[in-house]
């Protein structure tokens, strides 16, 4: 299986043994347990289901915990499915840790971005707006004119205008796996991902590597 | 500590070197050009210290055939191989941008001579002036 759940705990920069400062994301894995598997014949499709963290019992609702007495686990923050791994059936129950990648490995990291509401042309599209003085008025981060005349006579679709940004899944592709602490079960991955510190990602294994 | 913090700590280099802003410093970089090594030297003033932990930076000024060159270092990098102070400067800003105004004789800085401690006053005046009294080993 290569495929984690972690959560980010923020950015920093380490020095590679060239002496290179690369900008990394820390990503701490907590309580990550392969709990079930699906399968062709019983489900359809094949996967893995994974609990990761920890919730009180308080705030866990009665279908819910019948679930986890039923697999005899303890409630878990989230449950998510990775689809088409390999593992085995011993391995289910066993926690799953950052070693199984290695430095210099190519991942996949997907998380939810940051949301930033409704937002105009000028924030989520990167349009310029209308200049600040030489006669303008008003419509100072307008998008202009959504089209033409009675030909066509319609705004075209996918036409870009303001709305609300964020807050939706992001996949960032390729990045590398600069360090494995599997002591403190944390990973280095270079670069910037999605989402806010503390919010969970899942980090897959990239078609590339 | 949280991990971050950790993590840091680990990129902090054993032995911080002792500067200060507007210290005349030689900044000693490894630089790699292709298979071979050197060490090149770098003279100037720190004109600006930023960042704390493995992220702190200077910023070193140095007039370069009557050209104005800064060059920024990280002090935690493992290409900075030594950090030698030559000077000491009493500075009352923590940045040093007006000098980059000023040429020659008006760009100088009020040097810190480094004290000769008197006989049975050495603890005192260690004391007192310990910033000279540190510049001394490496200005001699």
């Amino acid at each position: 299986m290569k495929s984690i759940i972690g959560k980010k705990v923020g950015m920093t920069q380490v020095f590679s043994e060239k002496g290179d400062c690369i900008p990394v994301t820390v990503i701490q894995v907590e309580r990550c347990v392969p709990i079930l598997k699906r399968t062709q014949e019983k489900d359809g499709y094949e996967a893995v289901l994974v609990a990761y963290g920890e919730r009180k019992p308080k705030h866990t609702n009665k279908p819910l915990q019948g679930f986890y007495d039923k697999l005899k686990i303890a409630p878990a923050k989230t449950l998510t499915e990775f689809r088409d791994q390999e593992l085995s059936d011993d391995e289910i129950g066993k926690p799953l840790r950052v070693d199984m990648f290695g430095e210099g490995d190519l991942v996949n990291v997907i998380g939810i971005s940051k949301g930033r509401g409704f937002a105009g042309v000028m924030k989520r599209h990167g349009f310029h707006g209308a200049p600040a003085s030489r006669g303008s008025h008003e419509a100072f981060r307008g998008g202009g004119s959504v089209g033409m005349h009675t030909y066509p006579g319609r705004v075209f679709k996918g036409k870009k205008m303001p709305g609300h940004m964020g807050n939706k899944t992001i996949q960032v592709q390729n990045l590398k796996v600069v360090r494995v602490d599997s002591e403190n079960n944390v990973l280095l991955v270079r670069g910037a991902i999605p989402g806010s510190n503390g919010r969970m990602v899942k980090i897959i294994k990239s078609k590339r590597a | 500590m949280n991990l971050i913090d950790q993590i840091e700590t680990g990129e902090l280099k054993k032995e911080a070197p002792d500067i200060h802003i507007g210290d005349t410093v030689k900044v000693h970089m490894r630089i790699v050009e292709g298979e071979k090594e050197r060490v090149q030297i770098i003279e100037g003033v720190i004109i600006r210290m930023s960042g704390g932990g493995a992220r702190k930076t200077l910023t070193v000024r140095k007039i370069s055939f009557g050209v104005g060159v800064e060059r920024i270092f990280p002090v935690h990098s493992p290409r900075v191989e030594k950090i030698e102070v030559i000077k000491r400067a009493k500075v009352r800003q923590s940045k040093l941008y007006y000098l980059r105004e000023l040429r020659g004789k008006a760009a100088r800085l009020k040097e810190i001579k480094p004290t000769r401690a008197k006989k049975g006053t050495k603890a005192k005046a260690a004391k007192a002036k310990s910033r000279p009294a540190k510049a001394k080993k490496s200005a001699s």
